[in-house]
């Protein structure tokens, strides 16, 4: 009886992934009709960008480990890095002064994000969880810790939404979830991805109610933050989804992966406009953001170095060198002045 | 067993609604794309950097006027 059961299942399941492949065929089918120009022809006939001249401005050594995120104020003056030893330090990037440093009960501190307000923390990995500081220069503020959402797995990204109240978590349990900061309820849980999530980032578009992520299985999925819906999903790459980052108009987004590839979809055309790629390139690539008007983008990448490509042409125009280990988390700061990067090197770069 | 069936229902579910969303032609959605960018460099601090004077990461002048 048993076995006639779970034959069953075999064969709805087997069902199930023929009908997910007819699917995915028809998607393909219909993305394809519309796909009647190519982005890279388009910017042919724009001019090239001039030269231009980025220098190392600050180093941020603090760290006794591995740098594994950062996030940047919307005062575009302050950061927050957590790393592989279980610190969270807040920079002033201006002074390189350390304004806080917490000790986590945890190693792998992979995650850690700026409340809107300036005034709050986020951060957490191997321990499961998301931890809230506040940060108040009159009392430690170790003391003032909240726990906020809990995973099954390590906690491999988070972002407040656009307010203080709300935070969304992206987990190795391959989740996503968001979360009532106050109370720490969970808001929404969103399942998708069939393997571990590592990045996600959030729309900012006005509407704001979107947010991308990417993971281990390859795939970078759109969800609706308010039904948990998925609403769009792409797959091309041939390896491990790091990093995703919306293009500022909200209209696109960009994904960096362990292929040593990044890739540009467009949200409404439903289809990948571009790949940044080079023979000479082999390492993966970790982490990328886009300049303010949308036309650089800046990948870490696991060979030391970042480096900065043309959106539009698709053309590598610059390498940063400088950290001696990877480049595991960059940003750029909110007013698009600097490029902040951290490594496994120990240290946060800012470049201008 | 059963959470493998109700993750590929939940795929399943999830491509019929995404093969029903509306789609733009890419020759439209590239258009506005570059005309994003081309509306937002002359303000972007990377392509066109600010004076000096306001930029808090230059260098400041090594001499002062005592």
């Amino acid at each position: 009886m048993a076995t006639t059961d779970a034959a069953m299942k075999e064969e709805s399941i087997s069902g199930l992934s023929r009908e997910l492949e007819t699917l995915k065929a028809k998607l393909e089918e219909e993305r394809h009709k519309l796909n009647d120009v190519e982005l890279r022809l388009v910017s042919q006939r724009l001019e090239l960008l001039p030269q231009f001249n980025m220098k190392p401005r600050r180093v941020l050594k603090g760290h006794q480990g591995k740098v594994l995120a950062m996030d940047w104020s919307q005062d575009k003056r302050h950061v927050v890095s957590s790393s592989q030893d279980g610190k969270m330090i807040v920079w002033d990037a201006f002074t390189t002064n350390k304004e806080h440093a917490v000790t986590m009960p945890t190693t792998w501190v992979m995650a850690c994000s700026y409340a809107p307000s300036g005034t709050m923390v986020a951060c957490g990995g191997l321990d499961n969880k998301c931890s809230i500081y506040q940060l108040s220069l009159d009392e430690d503020v170790a003391s003032k810790k909240r726990t906020v959402a809990m995973h099954t797995s390590y906690m491999s990204c988070c972002s407040f939404t656009n307010s203080d109240q709300q935070i969304l978590t992206g987990s190795g349990d391959s989740t996503c979830a968001l979360w009532d900061v106050e109370s720490g309820q969970l808001l929404q849980s969103f399942h998708g991805h069939n393997a571990d999530v590592m990045s996600l980032d959030l729309s900012p578009s006005e509407s704001g109610n979107t947010f991308v992520s990417g993971g281990c299985d390859k795939q970078a999925l759109v969800w609706d933050m308010r039904t948990g819906q998925c609403v769009q999903s792409f797959d091309g790459h041939e390896s491990d989804i790091n990093a995703v980052r919306f293009f500022p108009s909200g209209d696109a987004f960009a994904t960096a992966s362990d292929d040593a590839t990044c890739r540009l979809y467009d949200l409404r055309a439903d289809r990948e406009v571009n790949i940044y790629t080079k023979e000479s390139i082999l390492f993966g690539a970790t982490c990328l953001d886009f300049s303010l008007s949308g036309r650089l983008l800046f990948v870490g990448y696991n060979d030391y170095t970042v480096n900065i490509w043309d959106t539009l042409k698709g053309i590598r125009l610059a390498i940063l060198y400088g950290h001696e280990n990877r480049v595991s988390c960059l940003s750029v700061s909110p007013d698009g002045t600097s490029l902040c990067t951290g490594s496994w090197d120990y240290t946060l770069r800012v470049w201008a | 067993m059963s959470s493998a069936k109700a993750a590929a229902e939940q795929n399943v579910a999830a491509l019929k609604y995404q093969l029903n969303i509306e789609r733009i032609p890419a020759s439209k959605s590239i258009k506005e794309l570059v005309q994003y960018i081309q509306d937002n460099e002359p303000t972007d601090p990377f392509l066109h950097p600010v004076d000096k004077k306001e930029n808090p990461w230059a260098d400041r002048g090594k001499c002062s006027i005592l």
